[in-house]
């Protein structure tokens, strides 16, 4: 699971896997995306990333439809994306916490 | 300079400097004042300097010079069973033991033995280097060993930064302090990469800075 977090993280922020484990912080981030979203979504959004294939070209499009573009796993990988860049976790949108949210108000 | 007899060698750091210590006064009685006939200039003073532990020494003559290399030997280990400084600080070995055995010391005690407060220490947060690792030792891993070269090339430019300051231009003293932050973030990044083919370990920087420089050179 740790690798794949880092191999998505890797690959969605044009980063080596090499640099982010250098970072000392993949542990701290892997715990606080979970924190936020939940186990769920985590291994559903690392499970879809897992299943996409291997090279040029086709995998970047994969990339896009299946993750980017899906309503419950996009917003949370472009979230990762800043979480690396900015070491900041932004609210996630409304629409995303109202049908997803780990925490959800009922 | 060099223990009298070939097949001693210093015990410590401590001791070196306390030769150094002994050498300078002998030099000090046969020259008198004008022992010291460099220029101040060079010097580096307070204004150079800033945090951190101690404080800085001008050295203009014997007695500023053996303060100087008191605080050096204070600050490093110790000497003569002593743990303590003049001015009661721990010295940084024993510092370093307290961490290894869990236990702070108290004035008074004996060293390897303090009776000070126990604490918990997470060594699962340490990061499991491999000892005295060498470039070498990454052959076969590309990013390894280009970030091995890396820091061994900063390291080399530090200590040049370091000897420019010592020698004659104190104000490179003020460089070489962001470039120790760069050292740190140099070494991070290889201490906490896995080494593949070993038993659980991480790469460690090797400080190898005669390669460093030989490698500059071609």
């Amino acid at each position: 699971m740790r690798d794949t977090f880092l191999a998505l993280s890797a690959e969605i922020t044009a980063f080596k896997v090499f640099e982010l484990e250098g970072t000392g912080l993949t542990d701290a981030y892997l715990q606080a995306v979970e924190g936020v979203v939940g186990r769920e979504s985590v291994n559903l959004l690392l499970d879809k990333y897992r299943e996409i294939p291997d090279g040029e070209p086709g995998r970047r499009d994969s990339l896009r439809r299946v993750i980017f573009g899906d309503q419950r796993l996009g917003p949370i990988a472009r979230n990762l994306v800043k979480l690396w860049y900015l070491g900041i976790w932004y609210q996630l949108p409304r629409e995303w916490r109202d049908a997803y949210g780990a925490r959800r108000r009922t | 300079m060099t223990p009298e007899r070939n097949d001693e060698e210093y015990y410590s750091i401590g001791e070196f400097y306390d030769e150094l210590r002994r050498g300078f006064s002998y030099l000090a009685e046969k020259h008198g004042d004008s022992l010291m006939c460099g220029d101040p200039k060079r010097q580096i003073g307070p204004e150079y300097y800033y945090s951190g532990g101690g404080d800085i020494h001008v050295v203009k003559d014997v007695h500023t010079a053996n303060a100087a290399l008191e605080l050096i030997i204070g600050q490093g280990e110790g000497i003569g069973g002593g743990i303590y400084d003049k001015a009661k600080e721990l010295s940084h070995y024993y510092r370093f033991e307290q961490i290894l055995k869990g236990q702070y010391y108290m004035p008074g005690d004996k060293p390897h033995e303090p009776t000070g407060r126990r604490f918990e220490v997470d060594w699962n947060a340490a990061l499991p280097i491999k000892s005295n690792a060498r470039v070498s030792d990454y052959d076969a891993v590309p990013e390894l060993k280009s970030a091995a070269v890396d820091f061994n090339q900063d390291y080399a430019r530090f200590l040049g930064l370091l000897t420019a300051a010592y020698d004659g231009q104190p104000q490179k003293l003020l460089d070489a302090v962001p470039e120790m932050f760069r050292l740190r973030d140099g070494m991070l990044l290889l201490m906490r990469n896995p080494l593949p083919g070993s038993q659980n370990e991480n790469a460690a920087p090797t400080f190898e800075v005669a390669l460093a420089a030989e490698r500059r050179e071609t």
